[in-house]
């Protein structure tokens, strides 16, 4: 062990095996998050905290940072977490990835997290992981449900026939990780190779030697070529080889599949025992409620009412207000006196206090929000609730050529579009997720809220909640018709299959679960001080210099005042071609609350009851629900549309998506000024 | 010998056959949907599509569609 090298391990396993934890577990926080090359699938690699141990029973961690004390007994273990997996046959490109990394990369171990109370599925992946001709090692986890649950594992019997290392663990509770890394150094640094064996019938046996002979490959490898699955181009007299053998058996793929799950089935028999091998009695009366005929549907409206009650209701506001008067009204407030002592210019304060921090403050404010809507999702995701709400509700999506895997993140986008597109991440298909982005920003999101009712209150004060309640029906309405659209024509596909696992309920950790929210907000705040701050000041620019760059006497003079006078005319044909109008909307790429206080400003409205009663005198019902169709519909704010950005991962698409939510708006916001005029 | 999608709530039974195509029936047989596995319809979906079985110890969903092409025998013979 003396040797002082970096090792790679991958961590492969099934989907909800506890790859995820695990991964946490021996990184602790010490990773990073980028992306696979070419597609928006993360990637996750981390230095492992855990070093060789001798007296490996003893559970003992070393942060990474005290490791150099060990010296030569420490080695570096960088552990790359790929994508969850049934088989090595890639189903979506997420597994293509996995595949692709063990064949191309060669890490040094595959680390293959098994659930121990799922062994038969679980151990199906093992057999082929194994064949693939690098060192690996099993870890067991989930031994703590087992041992709960009465089974009794016989580790030497598994180990001898399964001819891999198997190492027992709980990732949740901690326990056995030790053990674990001491193995797993062990084996690779002896390079061992697994000594799996499935027995296949004789002829395909031959073929396979003679396969793996000619071409040089794995047994994995030249097993897939006689399956059909080109993972190299084989030679020309391996391609007649297959050719004769795929002719002379029947289904090959079927029975060679067979094989291998009795192959399991053996195992498992042998050396599980005293597990109860029926369903689980919680996930079992749970679900009876939970996917019930009557009750599944009004039960999870309850518990989106309730997510949302907390996260943009009593709670979530508060802390939002919260922050609010922490940074708008008490930091805005300190930065301007420091500015004021420093002997800053007025603009330089203006800069800071009314751009910088009033336009980056305006979103840090929904932090606590956003946070708290993570951390629910996070909880419902890892608990296991999740796959359950796909099932209730893919009959309904595949009419718009999604799967049922796509609704909850565009309910998010009730909440906020970020989150929705950023959720989206969890879909397991790229044309999947790509639509489900597209959809999200038609979900009226809860920035546009204040726009709604400061339009309605001046125009429809008898009949708001009718009037708001008609344009989150029209969003969703549109919705389905683009998603029509688009799944016939950019899109095109036939609706994502379903083939889903129900994963048992578990409780999921606190620490896990705040790893996982954690995991998916942190993109939010890097943005905040990156896109925002930019924008914010961009904006604060244009509102307050002229095209010469001298500054504006009067907001009419300023870039975004001539701006708005040039475009103006675009808008009316919908009934609001005012300067005010079209500077508010501008202003609303920066973040829809915007569009409001840019009126209320160039109104000169002194508050909001002000800018009700001036908005009530130039807009008619035709033109106000002209432009609230407009706001609804026209393009995402800056932070939405760069969340695009980043999942669509496609410039195209991106424009695309922006003219036509821009087309959408417009020639909805015409039809209903010009119908609405016919009327009223 | 029926199909997997006319099977009735908690009934088992043992599958013979899979004409499902590609990738589609790639991904069942890796997921244990082979001759001779026992599965069993837990329930239907409240709109009455999609399906959940047992099979293996595990939950799996899958449409009546995708369903229609695995056949099985409504008592399974060992
Ligand atoms: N009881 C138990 N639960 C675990 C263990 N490891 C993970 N889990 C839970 O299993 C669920 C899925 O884990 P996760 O790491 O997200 O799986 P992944 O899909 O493979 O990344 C989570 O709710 C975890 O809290 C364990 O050792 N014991
Ligand atoms: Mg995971």
């Amino acid at each position: 062990m003396n040797e002082k090298k970096e090792f790679v391990f991958a961590l492969a396993g099934n989907p909800n095996s506890g790859k995820t934890t695990l991964f946490n577990e021996l990184t602790g926080s010490h990773y990073e998050v980028g992306n696979w090359a070419g597609v928006t699938v993360e990637r996750k690699e981390g230095i492992c905290k855990y070093v060789y141990h001798e007296h490996a029973s003893r559970l003992d961690t070393h942060e990474h940072s005290s490791v150099h004390k060990h010296g030569e007994l420490h080695n570096h273990i960088r552990i790359i977490d790929l994508p969850g997996i049934y088989s090595l046959s890639p189903y979506s490109a997420e597994e293509l990835i996995t595949r692709e990394y063990l064949m191309n990369e060669k890490p040094d171990l595959i680390l293959n997290i098994v659930d121990a109370t799922n062994l038969e599925r679980n151990l199906y992946l093992t057999t082929q992981l194994a064949q693939m001709g690098i060192p690996m090692i099993v870890a067991l986890n989930m031994m703590d449900a087992v041992e709960k649950s009465g089974g009794h594992l016989d580790r030497e019997k598994l180990e001898k026939m399964l001819g891999v290392k198997v190492v027992p663990i709980s990732a949740s509770k901690g326990t056995g990780i030790q053990d674990l890394v001491t193995e797993a150094l062990t084996i690779a640094s002896l390079k061992e190779i697994c000594k799996t064996y499935v027995p296949f019938p004789n002829e395909i046996e031959e073929a396979i030697e003679q396969i793996k002979k000619t071409d040089g490959v794995s047994r994995m490898c030249a097993v897939k070529l006689l399956e059909g699955e080109n993972w190299v181009q084989p030679s020309v007299q391996t391609e007649n080889l297959i050719c004769r053998i795929r002719e002379n058996t029947k289904d090959i793929e079927t029975l060679l599949a067979s094989r291998r799950f009795s192959f399991v089935r053996k195992i498992v028999d042998a050396s599980l025992t005293g597990m109860d091998r029926h369903l689980d009695e919680l996930t079992e009366k749970i679900d009876n409620v939970a996917v019930h005929k009557f009750w599944s549907i009004p039960l999870f409206i309850l518990i989106m009412f309730v997510v949302f009650q907390i996260t943009f209701g009593k709670l979530g506001s508060s802390l939002s207000d919260f922050m609010d008067m922490l940074i708008n009204v008490k930091f805005s407030a300190a930065a301007s006196q420091l500015l004021e002592l420093a002997g800053a210019s007025d603009f330089a304060k203006g800069l800071v206090v009314d751009g910088i921090i009033a336009g980056v403050g305006a979103v840090v404010t929904f932090f606590p929000q956003i946070m708290l809507l993570f951390l629910f999702l996070s909880f419902l995701e890892d608990s296991g609730y999740m796959a359950r709400t796909a099932f209730i509700m893919d009959k309904l999506f595949v009419k718009i050529g999604l799967s049922g895997k796509s609704f909850v993140p565009l309910l998010m986008g009730f909440g906020c579009t970020v989150p929705a597109v950023m959720s989206a991440r969890t879909l397991d298909n790229e044309k999947d997720r790509r639509l489900t982005v597209l959809l999200a920003p038609f979900m009226s999101c809860g920035a546009k809220m204040p726009v709604y009712a400061t339009i309605t209150a001046a125009i429809f004060p008898e009949n708001a909640g009718v009037v708001i309640f008609c344009l989150y029906f029209l969003g969703i309405i549109l919705a389905v018709i683009s998603g029509n659209i688009f799944s016939k024509t950019i899109l095109k596909g036939a609706a994502p299959p379903f083939i889903l696992e129900f994963p048992q309920y578990r409780m999921p950790t606190f620490k896990s679960t705040f790893h996982h929210m954690w995991d998916k907000a942190k993109d939010f705040v890097v943005r905040a001080g990156t896109v925002l701050l930019a924008a914010s000041i961009i904006i604060y620019f244009m509102q307050n210099l002229t095209f010469t760059f001298s500054i504006a006497s009067d907001s009419s003079e300023s870039m975004i005042g001539i701006i708005g006078k040039l475009i103006s005319p675009v808008f009316a044909p919908c009934g609001f071609g005012t300067t005010e109008a079209a500077v508010s909307l501008l202003s609303g790429f920066a973040a829809k609350e915007a569009v409001i206080s840019t009126m209320s400003i160039l109104y000169g409205a002194a508050d909001s009851a002000g800018l009700v009663s001036v908005l009530s005198t130039v807009l008619n019902p035709a033109s106000a629900c002209a432009f609230l169709v407009f706001v609804l519909l026209y393009v995402p704010c800056i932070a939405a549309v760069s969340a695009m950005r980043s999942e669509l991962n496609s410039r195209k698409l991106l424009l695309f998506s922006v003219a036509y939510q821009i087309a959408s708006a417009w020639i909805m916001a015409f039809i209903v000024y010009h119908v609405l005029s016919l009327f009223i | 010998m029926i199909s997997l999608d006319e099977l009735a709530e908690n009934e088992t039974a043992c599958i013979i056959e899979i004409n499902s195509e590609g990738k589609m029936k790639r991904r069942l047989l890796d997921m244990g949907i082979v001759p001779g596995t026992e599965i069993s319809l837990k329930r239907r979906a409240p709109l009455g599509d999609p399906l959940e079985f047992y099979v293996l110890g595990y939950r799996l969903s899958l449409r009546r569609s995708d369903a229609a092409d695995i056949i099985c025998e409504r008592r399974c013979v060992q």
